[in-house]
C-alpha cells in the first residue's frame, strides 16, 4: 500500500504525458492543453508546470511546498493533425476527474482507449468532403457545373491524399500532390468542355479541403494567448501547406499552359 | 433575380454545408454536428448580411462579426452537447476562411514569374493583407467571449442576469 502510494506521482506524470501528447497530436491551442493538463494534476492534489512545442512536450510535477516530486519529456513523432473526437473525449475525462474524483486506474483506462476512438468511415468523410467543396464554390459564386465538377475533384484529391497519408509520405508532399491532383481533375475537363468554359471557381475551390484551417486557427489564437512560439511555429506550419497548394497548382497550370 | 434575403438564406445553407463537411473531416462527435450545422448556417447569415450594399460592412467586418456569433453561441450549445466549445466553434467557422483571397495571393506569387509589372505587385499584396486579417478577425471573434469573461472554463459561464438584477 506504501509502495502505491509512493509511485503515485510517477504514474500521474505518464498519464499526464500520454494526455498531452494525444491533445497536441489532435490539434488543440497550447492554452486547452494547459489548462486540461493543469485540472487533472490538480484533481490529484498537484501542480503541473507544463512546457510545450509543437513536437515535445515535459512536464514536472510539485507537491505544495515540497519539490519537484516528477519530472518528464515526450517527443511527438509526427506534426499535429485534426481528431475533435479525441479533445472532446479528454475534456470529458478531465472533468470527470474533478468533480467525480475517479481513481488514477480509471484514467488510465480512458487514455490507453485514446488511440482506438473510432474515426467515419473513409466513404462517408470522402462524401462529406466533397459537399464541403462544393458548397464553397457556390458562395464564391460557381454555378452548378462548377459545383460538379469541385465535388469530383474534392473526393478524387482527398482518396489521393488519404492513400498518401497511409503510406507515411512527409505532410507537405502530401498537400503538394492533392493539390495537383485535384487541380489537375478541373484542368482537364476544362480542357473536354472547351477553351470558352471558365472554371476559375472551381479551380480556387477544389483544393480547399486542403488548406490547414485548424492549424491557422490555432497559430492566431495562440499568439493572441501570449504562446508567441508557438503560435509562429504553428503558423509557419500552415504556410508551408499553403506554399505546397501553390506549387502543385503552380505545376497543372504550367503543365496545361494555363499560366 | 433572386431577391437578397433569399440569396443570403442560400448561401448560408451552403455555408452549414461547409461546416459539417470540414466536422466530418476533423472526426468531430456524432452527437455535435446539429450544432455545426446550425453554427454554419449562422456564420453564413451573419456575414452575407454585414455584406449587404445597405449595411455596408466590409468583407473583414462581416467575417469578425460571424465569428464573435459563433464563439458566444457555441458557449450554451457545448454545455448542451458536451462537447469543448472549439470542438462546434472551429468548424462552424471554417466557411469563413478567406479561400479566394488566399488562392488569388498564391496565383499572384506564382505570376511574379513572368511578370514584373507594378499591379501585379499591388494586388498581390493587397490579397495577402486581406487574407492575413480576415484570418486574425475571424481568430479574434472566436475567442472574443473568452477575452471578455476572462475565464479559465466556460463551464462556469451562463446568459442569465445576475441574481440583484432579477425582479424578487
Amino acid at each position: 500500500m506504501s509502495n502505491e502510494k509512493s509511485d503515485e506521482p510517477a504514474r500521474l506524470g505518464n498519464l499526464l504525458l500520454q494526455t498531452g501528447v494525444a491533445l497536441i497530436k489532435s490539434g488543440a491551442g497550447s492554452s486547452r492543453v494547459i489548462k486540461n493538463l493543469s485540472r487533472f494534476a490538480n484533481a490529484y492534489g498537484y501542480e503541473a508546470n507544463v512546457d510545450l512545442a509543437t513536437r515535445n512536450i515535459s512536464i514536472s510535477l510539485h507537491k505544495e511546498k515540497r519539490g519537484n516530486i516528477f519530472s518528464g519529456s515526450r517527443s511527438i513523432a509526427s506534426l499535429p493533425g485534426a481528431n475533435f473526437r479525441v479533445i472532446s473525449v479528454i475534456s470529458r475525462l478531465s472533468w470527470d476527474v474533478m468533480e467525480k474524483k475517479i481513481s488514477l486506474e480509471e484514467y488510465a483506462n480512458v487514455i490507453n482507449q485514446v488511440p482506438d476512438i473510432p474515426t467515419y468511415k473513409r466513404n462517408v468523410i470522402l462524401f462529406f468532403t466533397g459537399i464541403a467543396g462544393s458548397a464553397f464554390c457556390y458562395t464564391f459564386g460557381g454555378n452548378v457545373m462548377e459545383m460538379v465538377l469541385t465535388f469530383l475533384a474534392t473526393v478524387i484529391g482527398l482518396f489521393f491524399k488519404q492513400e498518401l497519408v497511409i503510406k507515411k509520405y512527409n505532410p507537405f508532399m502530401v498537400t503538394f500532390g492533392s493539390a495537383m491532383l485535384a487541380s489537375a481533375v478541373i484542368a482537364i475537363s476544362s480542357k473536354v468542355l472547351g477553351v470558352e468554359t471558365n472554371l476559375e471557381h472551381a479551380f480556387a475551390t477544389s483544393i480547399l479541403f486542403l488548406i490547414p484551417g485548424v492549424l491557422l486557427i490555432n497559430s492566431f489564437v495562440d499568439l493572441l494567448d501570449g504562446h508567441i512560439i508557438n503560435g509562429i511555429d504553428r503558423g509557419t506550419n500552415a504556410l508551408m501547406h499553403a506554399f505546397s497548394i501553390a506549387a502543385g497548382l503552380a505545376t497543372v497550370l504550367y503543365i496545361f499552359k494555363m499560366l | 433575380m433572386m431577391p437578397d434575403w433569399l440569396e443570403i438564406i442560400f448561401k448560408a445553407f451552403w455555408c452549414g454545408c461547409a461546416a459539417i463537411g470540414f466536422a466530418v473531416l476533423f472526426n468531430t462527435p456524432p452527437r455535435a454536428l446539429l450544432a455545426i450545422f446550425l453554427g454554419g448556417i449562422l456564420a453564413g447569415l451573419f456575414k452575407f448580411t454585414v455584406l449587404l450594399p445597405e449595411v455596408g460592412g466590409g468583407i473583414i467586418m462581416a467575417s469578425a462579426a460571424a465569428a464573435a456569433a459563433i464563439g458566444f453561441a457555441s458557449i450554451p450549445v457545448s454545455h448542451w452537447r458536451h462537447v469543448p466549445p472549439v470542438v462546434i466553434s472551429i468548424p462552424a467557422v471554417i466557411p469563413l476562411i478567406p479561400g479566394s483571397f488566399a488562392y488569388r495571393t498564391m496565383l499572384g506569387l506564382i505570376s511574379f514569374i513572368n511578370q514584373t509589372e507594378a499591379e501585379v505587385l499591388t494586388a498581390t499584396a493587397h490579397n495577402g493583407a486581406m487574407t492575413f486579417f480576415i484570418i486574425l478577425a475571424i481568430s479574434l471573434g472566436v475567442t472574443l467571449p473568452m477575452l471578455l469573461f476572462r475565464i479559465e472554463s466556460v463551464k462556469k459561464v451562463n446568459y442569465s442576469l445576475p441574481e440583484r438584477w432579477k425582479r424578487k
